[in-house]
């Protein structure tokens, strides 16, 4: 008892008790898991309310409100009581899905119920208690309710803040059981978004509102490319400017280490600062990438799958190369199809920012990060300090789609904030920076090749993938540099047609610009490829590619309930009017196993011109936590991936991008978007994430919808590369 | 130099160089950062305010040519059009990340004003900021419903 008064007394923060039951959950004890793990998620105020950490960072996904009906759903108490927050960097904090306090693989609900969930049941479990020894009454004849645990037959009432300290001083429940989908009261249902009230009356704030007391503003300036060196730089005309601070210098590392690859202006105000780099004339230097052209690049990585020589990277279910190979040369029919796509850029709306003070206590950084962990050890790592001296304060992004991963624009901020100790500084990227500035999708390139059966039916799929390794560039990464890249397997693993023998080859083409997580990761490119090929397969035995698609699929019922869905809402069967094509696409999830289906309907109107004229969705996506969170991120992945697919693409020549502006880099905007319908199907499978299962189909349904109208087979992208322009109303 | 204009109904005055941006100096100077920078040269639409009850992008606009005028910002967002709209946004939940709408808003609000039906054309004009999240489709919805609820209440 003494050991456990102790560790109460010490929890005791400025009136809020945290609940941690188990004695091997204290502060300083990060390293072990405890097995009621509800210690380091929860708090509660004397008031009542619930402060509740979240192991997801709020990138726009909505996770956040949902976290907060999950707590409600446990505890049984009033949603707006729950408050979340952005947890510190530890070890408590990771979401166990991932292993790591990160924001990506669409793991976000699983990460809550992995987390959240259980500390609740566990508060829960330890609530009632207490309260049955309060009341001297069977913990079975009690509830709770309202924030209350209540006797109704006495029609006692004791409120969740009357029981804190009792229950606190219980053991927790070794295994604490959650709430069932079945037993939700608030999940799986439509439920309010009053938290969307800041964001429509501008009082949110992302990373690039932080404000700290004697903030300055910091812009760049970069050479051209990836590998620039400043040559030559006269700060005078900068300097000149009385509000200006600093003009500074920042090093690279690797390679450029020594090197200054950018300059960093900093102001008392952002205008200045851009005023100031504006009349500034660096000289940049660019290294072996100075050569480097898109074009040719594209040529060396369909060079590349041609070969056919890639590293096998997946031998389970059914992937075997020498049997594939076998089963090609013996096939009734071959196909083979070459397939290309660009980098891609996030192009997030709120550009890259970040903000950060070092002094010789520490370093803080307000980022919008996904990844709040990879941007401390990073950061420690940049300056030689002791990670515990780095805290990190995770904000709110303007979108993440996977680009908010990377910590380089938080270590940009660092250097410049430890050149000027004690003051904090924000430094903003430009639009064309952000644009320039890598952690792109890759550039891939995909040789398949198909082996059809005297019955037409598909016996053996060969897809040789060219393209740079995620491994090599990401902070994100699981693997050593050099390690095969994992991600060129999504799309091709785990999908749902029945392929006696595949073979998936990957090599390594890299010219060193760096590459990320974007949404989807190799989905994004696979699907493209996996799709098409199915849909020719069809159209080459004169079959219908629903109907083909049905019959690969049959062993999955579930599939083939989906497509089935989609027919009838599209109508598949309705005969086209002339210039008219439908298409469609399906994709699984390599992770989660979501199946999703997209439906496009176009018109062509003159040779090389388009009209979309509906689009129509249908996902299972498992259990589903909040419905309108779901139906919205399948219906904003879409949009996502059809800006890729219409005209998206980031270009290099003679070693730099290409695109500097928006305009340079289309995304789609409310008029060119035709009806959108997205159906998401009632499952009991496990709950998955959803929040990438929008952008793989896309682009591969429209491309079979204007093959389906009498296009050659566009295997390009985007479109406009492969001569298609979208046409839309004037 | 300063410049004096009215922004969201009361009297501003700024120190800064009149060739800055509106779009910063409201974020900056005046401590509003509900107007967001997504582009800086009038592509994107995130920075769009009312200038005399027009909406225009705030990235193109140097301080010099507000003053004398009238700005209304997000903050100061304060019609039967705009509460209409914001109710509908958040009924429909049409925010993701929500980085664009205080500019969609300030568009909408301006068309609504303008506009109780307006065509396709005009919405599509109108309602040109780009939404990385996607969410255009439920803009329409809510747009629509924000049309209906000021004709019902108009009644």
């Amino acid at each position: 008892m003494k050991r456990r008064s102790l560790l109460l007394h010490s929890l005791w923060v400025g009136g809020t008790w945290s609940l941690l039951g188990a004695p091997s959950a204290t502060a300083d004890d990060g390293a072990r898991v405890p097995a009621a793990a509800f210690g380091p998620w929860l708090r509660w105020s004397a008031d009542g309310r619930v402060r509740a950490f979240s192991p997801v960072a709020d990138v726009g996904q909505g996770t956040q409100a949902t976290l907060r009906l999950l707590v409600a759903d446990e505890l049984d108490l009033d949603p707006d009581q729950v408050d979340v927050e952005a947890p510190p960097v530890d070890p408590r904090y990771r979401n166990p899905v991932l292993r790591r306090q990160a924001t990506y693989g669409s793991a976000g609900f699983e990460g809550l119920r992995a987390t959240l969930a259980p500390a609740c049941a566990a508060a829960r479990d330890m609530l009632l208690r207490a309260a049955a020894a309060r009341l001297d009454r069977p913990v079975e004849a009690l509830s709770t309710e309202g924030g209350a645990v209540l006797h109704v037959s006495s029609g006692s009432r004791v409120p969740y803040t009357e029981l804190l300290a009792d229950a606190a001083r219980l053991a927790p429940p070794e295994r604490p059981v959650a709430k069932t989908p079945a037993q939700w009261r608030l999940l799986g249902r439509p439920q309010p978004r009053p938290d969307l009230q800041s964001r429509v009356t501008g009082t949110f704030r992302y990373g690039i509102d932080e404000r700290q007391p004697g903030q300055l503003q910091a812009v760049l300036l970069r050479g051209p490319g990836f590998d620039s060196v400043l040559e030559s730089l006269d700060e005078r005309p900068a300097r000149a400017l009385p509000a200006v601070q600093a003009v500074l210098r920042l090093p690279g590392d690797g390679a450029l280490a020594g090197k200054t690859v950018a300059v960093a202006v900093v102001a008392t105000r952002t205008a200045i600062a851009l005023k100031a780099a504006g009349r500034l004339q660096p000289r940049w230097r660019q290294g072996d990438q100075r050569t480097l052209d898109s074009e040719t690049l594209r040529q060396q990585l369909l060079a590349a799958a041609r070969r056919g020589e890639g590293v096998p990277v997946h031998r389970a279910d059914g992937f075997d190369r020498e049997r594939t190979r076998a089963a090609l040369a013996q096939a009734a029919r071959r196909l083979t199809l070459d397939f290309d796509v660009p980098y891609l850029a996030h192009a997030t709306l709120e550009p890259m920012n970040a903000t950060a003070c070092v002094d010789a206590e520490g370093v803080r950084v307000w980022v919008g990060t996904q990844a709040s962990e990879i941007v401390r050890d990073a950061v420690a790592a940049r300056l030689q300090r002791p990670a515990h001296t780095v805290q990190v304060i995770e904000r709110p992004s303007g979108g993440g789609f996977g680009r908010r991963l990377e910590p380089d624009v938080a270590l940009q901020a660092v250097q410049i904030a430890a050149q000027l100790p004690g003051r904090p500084v924000q430094l903003v990227w430009s639009r064309e920076q952000d644009l320039q500035g890598g952690w792109y999708r890759p550039i891939s390139a995909t040789q398949v090749q198909l082996g059809l059966g005297e019955d037409g039916l598909i016996t053996a799929l060969q897809a040789e993938v060219a393209q740079p390794s995620l491994v090599d560039h990401s902070a994100l990464r699981s693997r050593p540099p050099g390690s095969v890249d994992w991600t060129a397997r999504m799309g091709w693993i785990r999908q749902a047609y029945a392929i006696p023998a595949m073979h998936l080859g990957w090599t390594r083409v890299d010219p060193g610009v760096p590459c990320g997580y974007w949404r989807s990761v190799g989905s994004s490119q696979n699907i493209f490829s996996l799709e098409q090929s199915v849909d020719a397969a069809a159209r080459a035995v004169g079959r219908d590619p629903l109907d083909y698609r049905l019959q690969l699929c049959a062993a999955r019922p579930d599939v083939t309930a989906l497509l089935a869905d989609l027919a009838s809402r599209v109508p598949w069967r309705a005969p086209r009017p002339a210039g008219e094509g439908l298409g469609l696409a399906l994709a699984l999830d390599s992770s989660s196993g979501a199946i999703t289906a997209t439906a496009v309907s176009v018109r062509i109107t003159a040779p090389g011109r388009f009209r979309l004229l509906r689009i129509t969705v249908v996902s299972d996506v498992g259990v589903v936590g909040d419905p309108l969170a779901v139906e919205a991120q399948l219906m904003g992945g879409t949009v996502f991936g059809l800006s890729a697919a219409l005209a998206g693409e980031i270009t290099l020549r003679q070693g730099r991008v290409v695109q500097r502006r928006l305009s340079d880099y289309p995304l789609v905007q409310l008029g060119q978007l035709p009806p959108l319908e997205v159906v998401v199907r009632a499952s009991q499978r496990p709950p998955a994430g959803v929040g990438e299962d929008g952008p793989p189909t896309i682009a591969p349904a429209i491309a079979n919808a204007l093959v389906d109208a009498g296009a050659q087979r566009p295997t390009r992208l985007p479109l406009t590369r492969a001569g298609w322009q979208l046409e839309t109303a004037a | 130099m300063s410049t004096s204009f009215e922004l969201n109904g009361r009297p501003c005055r700024l120190d800064e160089s009149p060739d800055t941006p509106l779009l910063w100096a409201l974020r900056e100077s005046c401590g509003l950062t509900g107007t967001k920078f997504g582009c800086g040269v009038g592509e994107c639409g995130a920075c769009t305010v009312q200038f005399e009850g027009r909406a225009m992008r705030s990235c193109l606009l140097p301080l010099a040519g507000v003053a004398g005028r009238r700005v209304t910002t997000i903050e100061g967002l304060d019609s039967p059009e705009g509460r209409a709209l914001q109710a509908a946004w958040v009924t429909h939940q049409v925010p993701q990340c929500g980085y664009c709408q205080s500019g969609v808003l300030m568009a909408a609000e301006a068309l609504l004003r303008e506009q109780r039906q307006p065509s396709e054309a005009q919405l599509a004009s109108a309602l040109g900021n780009l939404c990385r999240c996607g969410t255009y489709p439920r803009m329409r919805v809510a747009f629509a419903a924000a049309a209906r609820a000021l004709a019902e209440s108009a009644r």
